[in-house]
């Protein structure tokens, strides 16, 4: 604390300004084209500094309470911001440098290289054989010599167990999907495997498949991540060169947005995902550091290494993350490939989000607590470290949800939470925020923007902290819960989530109100009390935000269609080729525009046939589609469907649509593009305002129809 | 009727001779007259307002027990408000509790002076409470009690307290020592100190003891202290006043004879010199007091010296003590750590002379509670003082009533008084910033503004005697970590404090250095004042004939005419006395930082647009100011000199207060016209001149800054750092890059391994 904080606070703040001058200096030179990594260094470590300084102030001076209950609450908060500190830090030394793989092909191997045998294992428990069926067929598609790769199907929604289910019903759904399921791979060529019990979840599923199969190599890939063409030929290049790597990665990329995207940012093709911060920034640090962990799909492991640790671990329930911890701890490494090979579904529902979240934020804990990776004496320095940063982050839900209910305790209860003057504030406190939010721009700047990281932690923080009590109460005792993907909404609905939300909505509201008083009746402590209702205000936004994402919106659509570039022939029975612009594709249908002297005929209900050049398949291929829609809004506008297709077509549509990494490329590039905080301060307050209303309205309006049925009834 | 004539101027002749015959002995008893303005028993400046139906002033007479006091009048001017009514309006004078005097009040002739006597028995030794105060109304129906109409204006400065003081007589003990040289009217005000034999380090270290405990005794009087070397036993009967003989056992007996008391150890002994006759046994020097410190070795007379420094006179109704043993625990700290509070430590309002207030009935009523912090108290602007009171109030409560507080004059807290049935209040928390106290004295007052409810109807309000507050004794102030340390010259908190030329330790030497034996008088009265201010006796001072030990010294005093004054003393520094004088002239120097924070630009916009106030004490950044300073061959002139600055002689750590003047009779003059109240208290800054009471005094802050300190080379680097913030700014950037240096490197290494395996 000596080196720190050796002068009073004005000259504090005096010498605070020309470090944030530097800090910004070596941002903006961070950024440039020929930089090294010398300015992300220089300002990771002056606003390191910032930080470090403000927190032994804080632990030094306003460490105290006027009783006991405020001293918990100042204890608390503080707690809040050293756990903030410190994730601040570790993602700091795990993204100072990245790392990007070269790009390796099976082509550019010596030639009479023996190519390893590959077992692409999908596992499934509940997905619709549809959903199923675009990734089996996108999977037999991948580049790899057909003889050297076998793809298996594992069925955990058919096993014995279920079959004898007690339930009648229940029975006869497995009974009726196991034979659905073995149809479907009887036609696709496709080994369908299922076991007797269900016994330790998706882990316990792999492992019952490593049991029945030979293969070198094991590609994991979730029910909905469908792979495109190059997917073993960029993946398997790196085992075949390094005899000790256990695992390549590659993102998971989602083809759709997820609920608080769609129901509040509506920004999924002009804004960063939110799992972009982590694929392609976060484990390109981690691979920079040896440190990149499995993520439980679109991956490549090495059997003969996984055989040493006996499989899959199944320990905890991110079995991905436990696994590769466990043979990073036996010195084999690594590899993560930044390409979007596969593409995925996020979830649909809000719930089905909080699903996901939940089962992440416990299996990490539960790593943390069970295996302690920070101790773990097998891994580097770096490795623990990046460890320990993938899963204290998860622990996120306690100072999210004390930083929300902090000012409250200041403006109801008059709780003295933090103890300094207006002139300290000014000294420690706003160069802290402004060092942190230089440095999370530098580091993150292109993959997340300003408030999104507090909206999005916001609303899984009570449902995720419930969750981490619970593990921390009884480590062992959590369980898989499969994330349900491919989820449709027929309407607009409340998700059944929201009402601790408005609890904290309402108590915002009433923070206000005691701020107003406290202005008032408290000339003394006016300064304070501004600063909280300032910081009040940043809370009330967040839940502005969070209440509108909380509206469910319409979801129709099983097989979301992602952008295209491509370009195309339509051909109706009796009239010439019209050329189009493929504005979008799914494995089901697409979106065309045709040339505009040419749209005449083109009318809903109208069968065509749809050729183009597909790049995967290194071919022209020609799909039957049928007219849905037609819009002139912006030019004459056709949704088609696919119909009628033939197994071949089927495949065709399948490889164009799922096939070709460009166009996940140039996706991500497109949205990938930083704004300012004030940009996204901006943007975020236009957006929060109209689904907050359209929420207020759903509620009204469920509270209506209730009257008027009774009404009716009357 | 030439022999009528003849024979009236023979009688008128012998009359006067008679006359002259039977005063004489009364000429050498001294019946005073004198007179002091009323002012001087008050520390309020300028005319007291009084208003409101009833209020008063307090005055608090010192008079000491040596004299009585006869024949005191008092000339009264006030001025008041020509809407009070003659019938009903008056002043009234009350002595110790007696009223003395009821003045009525003419609206005819608002401008008015009374006279009244003050009874002879009504005097006592000490403080004598004078209260004057007025009871005023404009009508006889209802009134309002806080009508703007009564007023009534006391000039006290134009007051007169008249009187004559008769000596008392009897025998002379050590407990007379309090009276003899205290506070009060007809206390002695200058002093001889005699010191014989040559052993100058016995007396270097027992002098100055004896002018501080005499000083001390003196508590806020000026006490004016003269030298003479006493080698010549005739030398004793030529100077008047109190005499304080300083001497061996041995030297006493070869000077005095006869006379030298018995001396068996470290000796006190108080008495009356014989009447000086010549040889026609006229009196040529009447019966003065003497106090003899002596012991058969320099060490005895050293340690009566000390015992006279910490002795309680009361306790001494003797006229001889001798010293057996003394002892105190913790033997390093000195008494002035009984003073000041200490860091992390808790005290309660009744052990620091508040206790419990019951402040009753209709208007404002204050409590003070003095807190006293350490001249270099210190601490980080983080910490805080916490208070703790118990207090409660009664029933019955109006609107405007409400309890104020304020710390130094500043207002801190409020809460309104507005419980109607009272309300009590325990461990009532108001937490203060430290650096709102300031190093030496603080004083945190209480105002209690007590009113009545309001009640409906003409006449129908209450008159508030029922309305009652307390402020408990038991109430504590909570002191946060502090430090030892001071952003000098400081010339106020001299003033003060003392500081830096006293300590809490035992063991801090300072030195008191004069070109001259001759100006030991001159030294030993600026040091009485010191511990005046100071409020306790330092054991460490050493008194010096010369300037030698200049360079040794780290905290030192320079008493000297200016052409004794050695040149290296003020290298570096803006301001010079001697063959070259040099001035800091404001016209080339900007002090102004000192109340902006440093750096000025953007951050002294940033901090005053948002209201923020620095401490001034604690220095800001001079590093941008505009310094310089012009030598110039000029001199004093009839001014004298005072300036507190770092000693370049000894090293950065050293202090030294130079006090000159052009010649050795102007120093002299000076330094007595220095320990009065009216120039003391103008002790600002880092320079000061001053001639005489009546002149101007010029003070200024000279731009050269130093820091001293005691205990903590943290709280040290603290404080330099936040005066010199720049050099941490350097610190910490040339740091990060050597940090970012490495761990680029270390990347790059990283990088290169990982594409090597790639």
């Amino acid at each position: 604390m000596a080196l720190v904080l050796p002068m009073d606070a004005t000259a504090q703040l005096v010498i605070i300004i020309p470090l944030l001058v530097l800090l910004s200096y070596a941002r903006v030179e961070a950024d440039a084209k020929d930089s090294t990594d010398i300015f992300r260094v220089l300002v990771l470590v002056v606003g390191g500094f910032i930080t470090l300084r403000y927190l032994s102030w804080r632990a030094g001076y306003t460490l105290y309470g006027s009783d006991l209950f405020s001293l918990i609450a100042v204890c608390l908060l503080f707690g809040a911001e050293v756990y903030s500190a410190c994730i601040h830090f570790l993602g700091g030394f795990i993204n100072v440098s990245r790392i990007s793989r070269p790009l390796l092909s099976v082509d550019d191997l010596p030639s009479g290289t023996q190519l390893p045998t590959v077992d692409v294992m999908i596992p499934s428990y509940n997905e619709d054989p549809e959903l199923l069926e675009v990734t089996l067929r996108a999977a037999r598609q991948m580049r790899y010599p057909a003889d050297r790769f076998t793809i298996y199907l594992l069925d955990d929604g058919g096993t014995d167990q279920r079959i004898a289910h007690g339930d009648p019903a229940i029975a006869n759904a497995a009974r009726q999907r196991r034979a659905d399921l073995q149809a479907l791979c009887t036609r696709l060529g496709v080994t369908y495997l299922t076991r007797p019990r269900n016994e330790r979840a998706k882990a316990g599923n792999l492992n019952h498949a490593l049991g029945h199969t030979q293969g070198d190599l094991v590609v994991v890939l979730d029910a909905d991540h469908v792979p495109t063409v190059e997917f073993l030929d960029r993946t398997v290049p790196w085992f075949v060169r390094h005899d000790d790597v256990f695992l390549v990665q590659t993102p998971h990329f989602m083809v759709n947005p997820d609920p608080i995207d769609r129901n509040m940012l509506q920004g999924f093709s002009r804004m960063p995902s939110e799992n972009d911060m982590f694929y392609r920034d976060i484990q390109r640090g981690l691979d920079f550091w040896g440190a990149s962990f499995f993520c439980g799909s679109a991956a490549v492991l090495r059997r003969k290494h996984l055989e040493e640790v006996g499989g899959l671990c199944g320990d905890t329930i991110t079995e991905d993350a436990e696994t590769a911890f466990e043979l990073h701890s036996r010195g084999y490494r690594s590899i993560y490939i930044d390409r979007p090979m596969v593409a995925g579904l996020a979830p649909e529902t809000f719930s089905a989000f909080i699903t996901q979240r939940m089962r992440w934020a416990q299996g990490m804990v539960q790593i943390l607590v069970l295996k302690r990776p920070f101790m773990s004496p097998g891994l580097t320095l770096p490795q623990r470290l990046g460890y320990l940063s993938s899963i204290m982050f998860w622990l996120f839900p306690f100072s999210r949800t004390i930083f929300l209910v902090a000012p409250l305790a200041y403006l109801i209860f008059g709780m003295d939470i933090y103890n300094a003057s207006i002139m300290q504030i000014l000294a420690y406190t706003v160069p802290h925020v402004i060092a942190t939010y230089i440095i999370a721009d530098m580091l993150y700047g292109r993959k997340r923007w300003p408030l999104v990281s507090e909206l999005y932690e916001v609303m899984q923080c009570l449902f995720s902290l419930v969750a981490i009590f619970k593990v921390l109460l009884n480590p062992r005792k959590p369980a898989f819960m499969v994330t349900p993907k491919g989820e449709t909404l027929d309407e607009e609905t409340i998700s059944p989530l929201a009402w601790p939300f408005y609890v904290l909505f309402v108590l915002t509201l009433v923070g206000f109100a005691f701020g107003i008083y406290r202005l008032t009746a408290y000339p003394l402590t006016r300064d304070m009390t501004i600063v909280v209702l300032l910081w009040n205000t940043f809370n009330f936004v967040t839940l502005l935000g969070a209440i509108g994402a909380l509206l469910e919106r319409r979801q129709r659509r099983g097989s979301p269609r992602m952008p295209s570039q491509e370009i195309g022939m339509i051909e109706g029975a009796g009239g010439s080729p019209v050329p189009c612009d493929i504005m979008d594709l799914s494995a089901t249908g697409a979106r065309l525009k045709p040339v505009p002297d040419a749209t005449n005929g083109l009318d809903p209900g109208e069968k065509l046939v749809l050729s183009t050049y597909s790049q995967p398949l290194n071919r022209r291929v020609s799909l039957p589609v049928r007219i849905c829609s037609r819009s002139e809004s912006h030019g004459v506008e056709l949704g088609v469907k696919f119909e009628g297709m033939s197994p071949q077509q089927t495949d065709d549509a399948v490889a164009l649509s799922y096939g070709d990494t460009a166009r996940w490329l140039y996706f991500q590039e497109r949205r990938s593009r930083p704004v300012s905080f004030f940009q996204g301060l901006t943007m975020m307050l236009s957006l929060i305002w109209r689904p907050f209303f359209l929420h207020l309205r759903a509620m009204m309006r469920r509270r209506s129809a209730p009257l008027a049925s009774d009404r009716g009834r009357l | 009727m030439k022999p009528l004539f003849t024979q009236l101027r023979a009688r008128l002749i012998c009359c006067l001779a008679l006359l002259i015959f039977l005063t004489g002995p009364v000429q050498a008893q001294s019946l005073e007259r004198d007179s002091m303005r009323l002012s001087s028993f008050t520390p309020q400046a300028g005319p007291v307002r009084l208003t409101d139906v009833a209020s008063a002033v307090d005055l608090f007479i010192p008079v000491s027990g040596r004299v009585t006091m006869t024949d005191a009048r008092i000339e009264l001017r006030f001025v008041h408000s020509i809407a009070l009514l003659a019938e009903r309006s008056f002043l009234l004078v009350r002595m110790n509790d007696i009223t003395i005097a009821q003045i009525p009040i003419d609206p005819l002739q608002p401008q008015a002076t009374a006279r009244f006597m003050i009874p002879d028995d009504l005097w006592q030794s000490g403080f004598n409470h004078l209260s004057i105060g007025v009871i005023q109304h404009y009508t006889d129906r209802c009134e309002d009690s806080l009508a703007p109409e009564l007023w009534t204006e006391l000039d006290l400065h134009q007051s007169q307290l008249e009187f004559s003081l008769t000596p008392k007589d009897g025998v002379l003990t050590l407990s007379h020592l309090d009276h003899l040289f205290g506070p009060g009217i007809g206390a002695f005000g200058r002093v001889t100190l005699l010191s014989a034999g040559t052993d100058d380090a016995m007396r270097g270290m027992v002098l100055p003891l004896v002018a501080q405990s005499l000083a001390l005794r003196r508590r806020f009087m000026p006490l004016l202290i003269d030298h003479v070397e006493w080698n010549d036993p005739a030398k004793r009967d030529d100077i008047p006043g109190p005499l304080v003989l300083v001497a061996t056992a041995a030297h006493l007996e070869d000077l005095l004879g006869q006379e030298a008391p018995a001396v068996k150890g470290p000796t006190l002994n108080i008495s009356r010199t014989p009447v000086v006759t010549d040889e026609n046994d006229q009196v040529i020097m009447p019966s003065r007091v003497q106090l003899i410190v002596s012991g058969r070795t320099a060490d005895e007379v050293l340690e009566a010296a000390r015992v006279l420094s910490i002795m309680d006179d009361a306790l001494n109704p003797v006229p001889t003590l001798t010293v057996v043993g003394r002892h105190q625990t913790p033997a390093h700290l000195a008494p002035l750590a009984r003073l000041v509070l200490h860091p992390e430590q808790t005290y309660r309002f009744a052990d620091l002379g508040l206790p419990t207030q019951s402040l009753r009935g209709f208007g404002a009523h204050g409590a003070g509670l003095e807190v006293r912090l350490p001249g270099d108290f210190y601490t980080h602007d983080s910490a805080q003082v916490e208070l703790l009171l118990d207090l409660s109030y009664g029933a019955g409560m109006g609107p405007g009533s409400v309890i104020n507080i304020f710390l130094n004059g500043d207002f801190v807290h409020g809460r309104l008084l507005d419980e109607g049935h009272g309300a009590m209040f325990r461990r009532y928390r108001i937490v203060l910033p430290a650096r709102r106290f300031m190093p030496g004295n603080n004083r945190i007052d209480f105002e209690f503004m007590l009113r009545p409810e309001v009640v409906g109807g003409e006449c129908a309000g209450v008159d508030g005697r029922h309305l009652m507050a307390q402020l408990m004794g038991s109430s504590t102030i909570q002191l946060p970590n502090f430090g030892s340390a001071s952003s000098q010259p400081n010339l106020g908190l001299f003033g003060n404090t003392g500081f830096p030329f006293n300590s809490e330790q035992g063991a801090a030497r300072f030195d008191l250095l004069v070109a001259h034996q001759a100006q030991f008088g001159p030294a030993l009265t600026l040091l009485g004042r010191i511990t005046q201010v100071a409020g306790a006796v330092h054991d460490g001072w050493h008194l010096h004939g010369n300037l030698e030990a200049l360079p040794k010294s780290s905290r030192s005093i320079v008493v000297a005419p200016t052409s004794a004054l050695p040149e290296p003393l003020f290298e570096g520094w803006s301001v010079a006395f001697g063959r070259v004088t040099r001035w800091p002239y404001a016209a080339i120097n900007d002090v102004r930082s000192t109340t902006q924070p440093p750096g000025g630009g953007f951050a002294a916009w940033l901090v005053n647009s948002l209201g923020l106030r620095p401490v001034p004490e604690y220095g800001g950044a001079f590093d941008d100011m505009l310094r310089g300073n012009v030598s110039q061959v000029s001199g004093l002139g009839p001014m004298g000199g005072l300036s507190l600055m770092s000693n370049p002689l000894q090293g950065a750590s050293g202090a030294v207060l130079v006090v000159t003047a052009e010649d050795e009779a102007r120093l002299t003059a000076r330094i007595d016209t220095l320990i009065q109240p009216q120039v003391w208290s103008q002790l600002h800054g880092g320079l000061m001149l001053w001639q005489d009471m009546d002149t101007p005094v010029v003070s200024a802050q000279v731009v050269d800054r130093f820091e001293i300190g005691d205990s903590s080379d943290w709280l040290l680097l603290r404080l330099w750092l936040s005066n010199n913030p720049w050099y941490w700014l350097v610190l910490v950037v040339v740091g990060a890059l050597l940090v970012v240096v490495s761990a680029s490197w270390l990347l790059l290494r990283r990088r290169r391994s990982l594409e090597m395996q790639d």
